[in-house]
């Protein structure tokens, strides 16, 4: 059966907050069967192999509607992943995530090493003393 | 959160839950409690029972995860959500219970340990909107 899924992301490393504590990510399945739910079980370890620090909740159209949890948790969808292109669609949300996240840390110390005031997006309490993968992060 | 791992692919303080354990081992019911590794323990109640728990953390326990955990671990009788910012589906919670196999937070297992069809226990508002929703119609 050819499945799809939605990628959605949540939480503080999606809502720009100075340190983000993982990676939040939920992945939005068709239905509770076997065949949605090892759908989104396959999807969420290759995700993880590549991002280790995501933290990712697997929930059916109905689940997550019962538990209004896109709403109350502010998700932002990311991307889709079908059967047929799984690899291809998820290197390409994995790739934007992570090519978001090295933007933002470039950005953040090329403006520091220029003494520039502080890039677009980049919020004044994320600059500390030490740079670190946990600065400031800007997406979508 | 620690490093993901092929073996223990679910957030966890590093597989450790001292207040989970805490509140087992000051338990009556609870004769012994014994770690397994990776969230798993093996508890054997006053009665010589023995129940094997898959404790985690997760923000919304549901269909696929549940799916996820019977994969890795087998039959499991309890699943316990350790975290209060965590939570499981409740209709989950009743495909469970028609498996004999419970999912709580730590506070409902405490309760559930107390009845020999621990599987069964519902605190009192979960036992109000469960016959409300079948008087409604909805299961």
């Amino acid at each position: 059966m050819n499945e799809m899924l939605s990628v959605y992301g949540f939480g503080s490393f999606f809502a720009g907050k100075a340190v983000p504590r993982d990676i939040d990510l939920l992945l939005l399945h068709r239905s509770t069967d076997r065949s949605s739910c090892q759908f989104a079980i396959d999807c969420k370890a290759r995700i993880e192999r590549v991002l280790p620090s995501a933290d990712i909740v697997m929930l059916s159209r109905s689940e997550a509607e019962r538990h209004r949890f896109v709403s109350r948790s502010k998700a932002i969808e990311l991307g889709k992943v079908t059967t047929a292109k799984l690899d291809e669609q998820l290197a390409t949300i994995i790739s934007e995530l992570t090519r978001s996240r090295s933007l933002s840390l470039t950005r953040l110390a090329s403006h520091r090493a220029q003494g520039m005031g502080m890039p677009v997006g980049i919020r004044p309490d994320s600059l500390g003393t030490h740079p670190t993968s946990n600065d400031e992060i800007v997406f979508w | 959160m620690p490093a993901y791992s092929d073996d223990f692919p679910w957030p966890s303080y590093y597989g450790h839950y001292d207040f989970f354990e805490q509140r087992m081992r000051a338990h009556n019911r609870v004769h012994d409690l014994e770690a397994l590794g990776d969230g798993r323990y093996r508890l054997t109640r006053a009665d010589g029972t023995i129940l094997e728990v898959f404790v985690c953390e997760c923000y919304l326990y549901a269909a696929a995860q549940y799916m996820a955990t019977v994969e890795a671990f087998g039959r499991l009788d309890a699943i316990i959500i350790s975290s209060n910012w965590c939570g499981y589906d409740p209709k989950l919670k009743l495909e469970c219970m028609d498996k004999q196999v419970g999912l709580f937070d730590i506070g409902e297992f405490m309760g559930a340990l107390n009845r020999p069809d621990f599987w069964a226990y519902l605190t009192d508002t979960q036992e109000k909107i469960l016959r409300e929703m079948k008087e409604q119609g909805f299961l």
